[in-house]
């Protein structure tokens, strides 16, 4: 298990080459990768989350797109269409892949694009292929999505229903880096020394391999019921709670864990694993009801809470 | 046959042997806590049947077997408890560096991928440290055993100075009067059965003035004694005093005397007794 975690010490490290501190987002966004998960980055603009999800795929030795979400994004902007093409005298209906077809796509600020390309997006993320015209065309595999939304300006966005929510593995909070990593921050961007080019770690294969081993992982029978109670209390905790998580959330809970434990060097999962990603996963599953809101408690607040229960 | 074997079934041969090792790790881990548990769940409900025994023998001596109810049910429901329990949990949590790792590999012990096996190479290097001495209190086992002996000597003493039925002595169906009364098989003289033990007298319906009056009943175990006057047949207890010797100092008076009585008979010869005999018999007749 120690080569294991020195294969993701090296990643940290390589990502560290080009992104300051952020250690927490980067950690669960390998997650993600591990579980084969998409992932919503939530933060304020100029956080280095693109910077991030685009030094993770050169890491990944995978290719990355990044779709810009506006109000006139089109389906088709994403999917790709169908263009005529001239072969041999005759013209012919040639499909041209749209950014999706690649490994890593970064959908910046998806809550600007449309309900529609939203979904397009979306259908993509669940069933990892995309349907264009008649035609159903397969993604390349690994296939991750990482979409980003601000939590300010809400004008002129629509926000991802709860059922779209609820694909997204994970909900990732993206924070402001500290003093000592501004300043580092500044240093680096600010000055003329040369920068650091991160070195490709792993490829498609090694990312496979490592995904196997996530669920070769073992999880003790009263630490899987622990994390099963713990998504029934979102559903049972009325006086916090409007809309509790549904299974998805149980199975993203202990794979989640069990891709933390193996990032960890562990060879088992521990309570630890279940209490740390029970926040990600569930902070965009739940839906607080309005006394809770009155209160101004946010959906961390509320896991805290039903953590603090389930002791 | 080595030989023949392929490097996979080699590899497949060698985890089924840890395999069976870390099952009977387990197997052995698991009856030598039960073994443990069993004793120190057998040592608290005597210790419970020493308790009930002794305060039984103190009030009521005929239901001394009744004591053993409540150390059965405590036996019973704390081995069912312990049972349920995963005993596992006790390990990790007298070896910290197993937390986790031991019931994770046990519940996975039939599972076979390089992370279990690792788990389990792992769980089983660090079982070597544990030792059954660890889940053992001394103190509080010492502390249980010394309770035991002490009520042991305390329900030897009670018998020995026949401190048992004290309760017998104050309620009021305990009647020994009632006891002496029934003239039946059964044994009145043993304590129990006038103490209303099983079969004792004061499990009888009893009508109010059966035995008499209420005053009589109350006295207890009382003994009481009393001696029947020569001069009558009523006996009035309350006024039975101690028997006087009474010794005549008077002498017999002297004047006091007896003589034969006289007796009047005729002078009449046998020859004229017949003719005597003849003239009153014929008056007779007459």
């Amino acid at each position: 298990m120690r080569s294991y975690k020195e294969v993701f010490d090296l990643l940290h490290k390589e990502v560290a080459k080009v992104v300051i501190g952020q250690e927490e987002m980067i950690q669960q966004v390998f997650i993600a990768i591990l579980c084969n998960g998409n992932a919503l980055l939530e933060g304020y603009p100029g956080l280095a989350k693109t910077l991030a999800i685009n030094t993770i795929s050169e890491i990944l030795d995978l290719s990355f797109a990044r779709i810009q979400g506006t109000p006139d994004l089109m389906p088709s902007d994403i999917t790709g269409t169908s263009i005529i093409e001239e072969d041999r005298g005759k013209r012919v209906f040639k499909f041209q892949k749209g950014p999706i077809f690649n490994n890593i796509v970064l959908a910046d600020e998806i809550n600007r694009a449309t309900p529609k390309t939203q979904s397009a997006l979306l259908e993509a993320m669940q069933e990892k292929q995309v349907s264009v015209g008649n035609q159903i065309q397969k993604l390349d595999l690994p296939f991750f999505v990482l979409a980003t939304q601000n939590p300010i300006e809400q004008e002129g966005t629509y926000p991802l229903p709860e059922a779209q929510l609820d694909r997204f593995l994970l909900k990732i909070k993206v924070k402001y880096p500290n003093e000592k990593q501004e300043l580092e921050i500044v240093d680096r961007f600010t000055g003329n020394a040369r920068r650091a080019t991160p070195r490709k770690v792993l490829n498609k294969e090694r990312v496979f391999f490592l995904q196997n081993k996530v669920l070769e992982m073992p999880i003790a029978n009263d630490l899987k019921q622990k994390a099963v109670n713990l998504i029934l209390l979102t559903r049972n905790s009325k006086n916090l709670i409007e809309y509790g998580a549904s299974p998805r959330a149980s199975l993203a809970l202990i794979m989640t864990s069990k891709a933390r434990a193996l990032m960890m060097g562990r060879n088992h999962v521990s309570s630890e694993d279940i209490i740390t990603m029970a926040y990600p996963v569930l902070r965009h599953r739940i839906i607080m009801n309005f006394e809770a809101e009155r209160k101004g408690m946010t959906t961390d607040d509320a896991v805290t809470e039903l953590i603090k229960k389930l002791k | 046959m080595s030989v023949t074997r392929t490097l996979p079934q080699r590899v497949r041969a060698m985890a089924t042997v840890k395999h069976n090792e870390f099952r009977e790790m387990l197997l052995e881990l698991r009856m030598t806590l039960m073994n443990l548990q069993f004793f120190d769940t057998l040592l608290t409900s005597f210790i419970i049947f020493l308790a009930g025994y002794l305060l039984i023998s103190l009030v009521y001596p005929g239901w001394r077997i009744a004591a053993l109810l409540p150390a059965i049910a405590f036996f019973g429901v704390h081995v069912w408890m312990r049972i349920r329990r995963n005993m596992l949990n006790d390990v990790e949590q007298n070896f910290p560096l197993l937390h986790e790792k031991l019931r994770t590999a046990a519940d996975h012990w039939d599972a076979d991928n390089e992370i279990v096996r690792e788990l389990k190479t792992d769980v089983m290097k660090q079982m070597r440290s544990v030792e059954s001495a660890a889940f053992v209190n001394e103190r509080n086992t010492a502390a249980r055993v010394t309770i035991a002996v002490i009520l042991c000597f305390l329900i030897l003493f009670i018998h020995s100075v026949g401190l048992t039925g004290i309760a017998g002595k104050f309620l009021p169906q305990a009647n020994p009067t009632i006891g002496m009364l029934d003239m039946g098989s059964e044994d009145t003289d043993n304590p129990d059965y006038l103490a209303g033990g099983p079969g004792g007298v004061s499990n009888l319906e009893v009508e109010g003035d059966l035995f008499g009056e209420a005053n009589v009943a109350k006295l207890g175990n009382e003994e009481l004694e009393f001696t029947v006057s020569s001069e009558g047949y009523e006996i009035d207890i309350r006024d039975v005093k101690d028997v006087r010797k009474r010794e005549f100092d008077e002498v017999f008076p002297t004047d006091v005397g007896s003589t034969s009585a006289e007796t009047f008979e005729e002078n009449i010869p046998k020859e004229q007794q017949e003719i005597v005999n003849n003239y009153f018999k014929s008056l007779t007749n007459e």
